[in-house]
């Protein structure tokens, strides 16, 4: 049972480590290759918690392998333009001026249900307010409305912003200083101790301060 | 681009971990190999001090192989292999011939399928 413990515990690790060295993108919207191999890493890690009989290397060795070769595979892709064609194929349109093209739907093997589908998850409900539809690489649909069918923005409406610039962010999270976050606002330890003085409270009875390129903040105090 | 350097260098030590399983593997058994043969002929020219010689000794380099190999192979065939050999000295004699003989062949099957099952592709 032990055994069992620990090669679970080493498999889990290496997985961990292999998924953070392939990047935040495996976590999100995955492209064929990325799809192929976080399938065959699930599988691999499995074997060897599965069979205590198989050594760990039947695992270990095959997952450090597809980690490399996803790695290197998406590092050719950056580099060379028909490698990247070849391994994740090409952006396709597939709705033009309102009009869908069905060879482009034919070739992709999607039914119309599938596009107006996806049109509704995006709030359209009629194909002719849409200029143009891409079916990505991933496989998501991007769309780009038609002007007069567009929500306008502030620019549009001509708003001038009276407020923040920035996000707002943690400067304080459980008592700790994020420092990146304050000087990216414009802000200083020194404009924290201020905050903290005003509010009579030292760094650790901050549970957390948000704050953005303004004097506004939003202070929560820690429950003891 | 740091990542790209990671991967090289995960590659190159998964080559380098399978190879060192392949050479190790192949090496570990062609020697056994060898020891039998070299065992079934000493028992067929009724030199049966030799051949118990040669079966204790294929048994000691074996065990001391067996962590190494057990790195690369399943542990149940190398746990077979184990006890296929450590039977072979027990028919060392003149009246256990035939089973001495048949125990070897049986055991060098044993070590043709490991190896089958390790080295071929398909």
């Amino acid at each position: 049972m032990l055994v069992i413990f620990l090669r679970t515990l080493m498999v889990y690790l290496l997985i961990i480590c292999m998924m953070r060295l392939m990047g935040k993108r495996q976590l999100g919207e995955l492209q064929p290759s990325e799809l192929v191999s976080t399938i065959l890493i699930s599988n691999l890690a499995s074997i060897s918690i599965e069979s205590p009989e198989l050594p760990l290397t039947s695992s270990f060795l095959p997952v450090m392998l597809i980690a490399a070769f996803e790695i290197l595979v998406s590092a050719l892709c950056v580099k060379n333009r028909t490698a990247a064609r070849l391994v994740s194929g090409q952006p396709i349109v597939i709705l033009r001026d309102g009009v869908i093209d069905q060879n482009a739907l034919r070739r992709l093997r999607f039914t119309l249900d599938d596009v107006l589908e996806a049109l509704r998850a995006k709030d359209i409900f009629d194909p002719s307010e849409v200029t143009c539809a891409i079916v990505e690489t991933n496989g998501s649909i991007s769309v780009y409305r038609k002007w007069e069918c567009d929500s306008p923005n502030r620019q549009d409406l001509k708003l001038k912003n009276t407020g923040a610039k920035k996000p707002s962010l943690p400067f304080v999270s459980d008592g700790e200083i994020l420092p990146k976050n304050l000087s990216w606002c414009g802000k200083d330890l020194f404009w924290l101790e201020q905050v903290l003085k005003e509010n009579r409270l030292g760094l650790s009875d901050v549970f957390l301060l948000m704050g953005d390129d303004t004097e506004e903040y939003t202070l929560t105090r820690k429950h003891m | 681009m740091k990542r790209v350097g990671i991967a090289w260098a995960l590659l190159l030590f998964a080559i380098a971990v399978a190879g060192l399983g392949s050479w190790t593997v192949h090496d570990s058994f062609h020697r056994l190999d060898t020891q039998l043969i070299n065992a079934e002929v000493f028992c067929s020219q009724q030199d049966y001090n030799k051949a118990l010689q040669i079966s204790q000794q294929a048994n000691t380099d074996f065990s001391h192989r067996e962590h190494l190999l057990a790195l690369f192979l399943r542990r149940d065939d190398l746990r077979q292999l184990q006890s296929g050999l450590a039977a072979l000295p027990s028919y060392a004699s003149p009246e256990y011939e035939n089973d001495f003989l048949f125990e070897i062949n049986q055991t060098r099957a044993q070590l043709a399928n490991i190896r089958h099952l390790f080295f071929s592709l398909l």
